[in-house]
């Protein structure tokens, strides 16, 4: 195949214009690399435009905790490094809790959460219908209070990227799907578009539930499923549920954005594989039921939007950050975030960027990297929804 | 004449003047009706919706009195947002239009859709206007107040015709003359769609010349009083209605909602450029169709539109039916290139094209995956063209059409027209629909004018020309990058409004649109459910 662009090399060839993707090719070329940004359809077009937008610092792995502590401080100062706020928003998470087993499980979390600075609050059902008063307090036990977490808004950080990449002259190729790449002696040299060819010394992955697709490709298989996750969003009420909510008992989460909306979904629907992402009924049913049981008052409430998207799930809910040995060189990963990567992007794109720029792991990433799976070194993560 | 409702104008020079309600004003050629009517003492008519929300916005007719209640001599009822004064123009406000807040005309940015207000950088500055945002004043509050239990049902039948307007009432007088089971469904107590307004103006009603009362009453036992509210996965849908939300099975679905309505058949589907007859119909209309592009012909209702479109675009044409200038039987293959499509044909060869107008009573899109770049191709077992790359499928393909202005071409007689040709063809007896098939008016909007920056696009999220001009400068092109940055169509009107609008501006397809089309009590949806028991 004679290359098109034969005369143009770049440092870094990244694939996918997800919050990942974006993240990555603006801290690639802020330190002077030559990046290119392809993409499939349009940026944001993946699971980055369907997300909930929570973050916390709240999970089961101790890892993941300081990944988000982190992480935390660098979606904070978003707005001040780009220049597009993406309407912070520290609310704080709210479990509901109702068993016992529940409540114990929570306090040993909490003494982990406090050993690494962020400790919550627990939360007797009056207390917890003084954040709620309209909460349902049958069968309550009481609640956690993760006063460091909160929501945001995933739109304002893919477009703060998007215009800060155009300023810097970064390319963003958009309709534009890998169909392939050239391998010689076991290096990735170019990656295909249809008939167009992109030569660059590095390749990242970052193409969520794609990238399996994507890095079969060279004949790597990744251990990341696509999940298709539906949420809902309701016309704007007046502002009245602060925290991002999560009822255990119920299966049902929910948050209030800034715009007066409720929008929220359920913890344990889903298909596995890539189902197309329309709306079904039964989701429909069972999240107006769930909510509705949970919090009785927004009965009348009319829902107003729905979607679905994919999470990129991996064995241990748990991000894949790095390259393989047994990879062809040049092929770098960042995907599989589970269904929490847009409150880890900023990050995780930081933090690749200095990966591929030095060749050094940094420390907060070195849990991740896909080794671990055949090292048995998996992550203890249980803490999604 | 209906046309001009919707459209932007070019501007030329003189200064019109206006009258409202007898008072008379002057105004610089192009200004939005509702600036004019401002300008003339009538103070806020529209409300901002973050600022002063009119909750129940979406039902066509009663539920939004308030966009109907501007009357244009000439025009007929306007929406003054997107209205611009061009000429001389006699305006009639009916008193009972609702005064709301004008703070959004005071203080800029709480005018420009809320998204905007990412460009406030955070700090201080953030979190005033964070505490002003969650303190607005006119949100409803909820809580206390006493929830409707809707009476919930299941109804099964062949056809289901949402909307009764010309265009559904048409089909179903085509279906009841061929003794077919269907259903239509109607929010209205009266049917006759849009010709129900031309009953207070006797003029407009015997230019129609349109007997709606005596077909109303000839379809009023096929009838249900409810919304419908999209097609989801398994393939059912539901109704809503006053006191009631039904759950509806069907083997077939005509869409007859009328031209503000964008076609609901996208919801939930990113299509990219494979699209079907009627949506092709559609976007000729609004000048963004452009050549060159590959018909696929596979019914009769297909090869009409072929018909009507082929002179102008000169498509490749594929099809299994025996027809006279066809290049190949089959598809093989659609694959998505960078902008345009790569499409195989049986015979071998390929075309580049930027549209794939696939004509079937089954609309491929419903069963597109969302993402586009997944390579389509044609599965002959299945007769349609499939997605490929996506494993799982949805739990069922209906097929549904389009009838009427809902496809963005007839008004009136003519939707009447067309929906008895839809009836004819799904009956059978092509020879009648053959006759009635509407010759399309091609309609260029004048996208080259200058419009109005403060004219609104979208009414229920604030956006305003002058937000798509500040998307523009960020670079965010594009109907879907728009709709994220400004807002625009993400409101409780889901687009049915605004979405035609913001398609000129840009000369952009349609974003994705979501489910429900029509905002439904969670009570009401819960209903349906066992879960509800639990409650
Ligand atoms: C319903 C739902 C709720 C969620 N809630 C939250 C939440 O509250 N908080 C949170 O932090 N996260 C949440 N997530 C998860 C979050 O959205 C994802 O983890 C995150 O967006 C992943 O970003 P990404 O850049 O890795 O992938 P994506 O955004 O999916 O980007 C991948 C990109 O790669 C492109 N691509 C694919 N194949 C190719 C190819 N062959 N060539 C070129 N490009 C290609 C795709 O088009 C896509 O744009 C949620 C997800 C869902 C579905």
């Amino acid at each position: 195949m004679k290359p098109v662009n034969s005369n143009i090399e770049y440092d870094v060839a990244v694939i996918g214009a997800g919050a990942v993707g974006l993240a990555t090719s603006y801290h690639l070329a802020s330190k002077g690399m030559r990046v290119i940004l392809i993409e499939k359809n349009y940026a944001g077009s993946g699971s980055s435009t369907r997300n909930a937008a929570g973050f916390r610092v709240h999970f089961n792995s101790e890892h993941n905790v300081k990944f988000m502590v982190e992480g935390r401080r660098r979606l904070v100062g978003f707005g001040g490094e780009i220049g597009w706020n993406p309407i912070i928003f520290d609310s704080g998470y709210l479990w509901l809790l109702s068993t016992e087993a529940d409540l114990q499980e929570f306090k040993r979390l909490n003494t982990m959460w406090s050993s690494l600075g962020v400790g919550g609050r627990f939360l007797d059902t009056r207390e917890v219908r003084e954040v709620i008063p309209e909460l349902n307090p049958q069968g309550l036990l009481g609640g956690f209070y993760g006063p460091q977490d909160g929501t945001f808004h995933h739109d304002l950080i893919l477009f703060g990227y998007q215009e800060k990449l155009a300023g810097m002259g970064v390319p963003l190729l958009e309709s534009s799907p890998v169909t392939g790449f050239n391998v010689s002696s076991r290096r990735v040299r170019s990656v295909l578009i249809g008939s167009k060819e992109i030569r660059a010394e590095r390749f990242v992955v970052c193409a969520g539930a794609w990238s399996p697709q994507v890095t079969a490709m060279l004949g790597v298989s990744l251990p990341i499923t696509p999940e298709r996750r539906e949420l809902g969003v309701t016309e704007p009420v007046k502002h009245f549920i602060k925290p991002f909510v999560i009822s255990l008992k119920n299966r049902v989460y929910f948050a209030q954005g800034l715009r007066g909306e409720i929008r929220g979904g359920v913890t344990d629907m889903f298909r596995k594989g890539y189902y197309p992402l329309v709306s079904s009924l039964e989701w429909t049913v069972a999240y107006a039921a769930r909510l509705i049981k949970t919090l009785p008052t927004v009965s009348n409430v009319r829902l107003n939007r729905q979607w679905s998207g994919y999470y990129e799930v991996t064995p241990d809910h748990s991000q894949i950050m790095g390259a393989h040995p047994s990879w062809p060189e040049g092929l770098f990963v960042a995907a599989g975030f589970s269904g929490h990567g847009m409150m880890m992007s900023p990050l995780a794109g930081e933090l690749m960027a200095e990966y591929i720029a030095t060749g050094r792991i940094p420390d907060l990433m070195r849990p991740y990297s896909p080794e671990r799976f055949d090292e048995n070194r998996l992550i203890d993560e249980a803490m999604v929804f | 004449m209906f046309e001009r409702l919707i459209g932007f104008v070019i501007l030329s020079s003189s200064v019109p003047t206006v009258s409202v309600n007898g008072r008379l004003i002057t105004v610089e050629r192009g200004t939005p009706l509702d600036v004019a009517i401002k300008k003339a003492g009538f103070r806020g008519l529209f409300r901002s919706v973050k600022f002063g929300r009119l909750r129940d916005i979406m039902d066509d007719s009663y539920l939004y009195p308030q966009y109907k209640c501007v009357y244009v001599n000439g025009y007929g009822f306007v929406n003054p947002l997107s209205f611009q004064v061009e000429e001389d123009i006699t305006v009639i406000i009916d008193r009972r239009a609702s005064f709301g807040s004008t703070l959004s005309g005071k203080l800029p940015f709480f005018g420009v859709g809320f998204q905007n207000s990412g460009l406030i950088r955070t700090g201080f500055g953030w979190k005033i206007m964070r505490r002003m945002i969650l303190s607005s004043a006119n949100l409803p509050k909820y809580g206390g107040e006493k929830v409707v239990r809707p009476e919930s049902g299941r109804l099964t039948t062949d056809i289901l015709i949402v909307g009764g307007g010309p265009a559904g009432m048409g089909l179903a007088q085509a279906l009841l003359e061929k003794n077919l089971d269907f259903l239509l469904v109607d929010p209205n107590p009266t049917l006759g769609g849009r010709i129900r307004y031309a009953l207070n103006f006797p003029q407009l009603r015997r230019a129609l010349n349109f007997d709606a009362e005596g077909l109303a009453k000839i379809i009023a036992t096929r009838r249900i009083v409810g919304l419908f509210t999209g097609l989801y996965e398994e393939g059912v849908g539901l109704v809503v209605g006053q006191n009631r939300i039904l759950r509806v099975e069907f083997s077939r679905l005509v869409y007859a909602n009328g031209s503000k309505c964008p076609p609901p058949l996208f919801a939930g589907n990113d299509s990219p450029g494979v699209i079907s007859v009627d949506y092709a119909l559609r976007l000729r209309h609004f000048g963004v169709l452009t050549s060159p592009v590959v018909f696929y012909v596979e019914d009769e209702w297909g090869e009409m539109v072929y018909r009507a479109l082929k002179d102008d675009l000169l498509p490749v044409l594929v099809s299994p039916l025996d027809l006279e200038d066809k290049v190949a039987s089959h598809i093989k293959q659609v694959r998505l290139s960078s902008k345009e499509l790569v499409v195989t044909l049986d015979n071998g060869s390929r075309v580049k094209v930027k549209y794939v107008v696939y004509s079937t009573l089954r609309q491929p899109n419903l069963e597109l995956p969302a993402q586009a770049g997944f390579a389509y191709s044609f599965s002959a077992q299945r007769g349609k063209i499939v997605c490929t790359e996506a494993e799982g499928e949805p739990s069922s393909n209906t097929p549904v059409l389009l009838a009427g202005s809902v496809t963005g071409l007839y008004e009136l007689n003519d939707a009447f027209r067309h929906g008895r040709a839809i009836g004819y063809t799904l009956s059978g007896d092509m020879d009648s629909a053959l006759k009635l098939v509407p010759p399309p008016t091609v309609v260029h909007p004048s996208t080259t004018g200058v419009v109005h920056q403060d004219a609104f696009v979208c009414f229920c999220e604030d956006v305003r020309v002058r937000d798509f001009v500040l998307a523009q400068h960020k670079k965010l092109r594009g109907s879907e990058k728009t709709k994220r940055f400004t807002g625009w169509g993400t409101g409780v009107c889901q687009g049915k409004l605004c979405i035609a609008n913001g398609m000129r501006i840009l000369g952009d397809g349609p974003y994705t649109q979501r489910l429900p089309t029509q905002p439904t009590p969670l009570a009401w949806l819960a209903s349906l459910g066992d879960e509800t028991s639990e409650l």
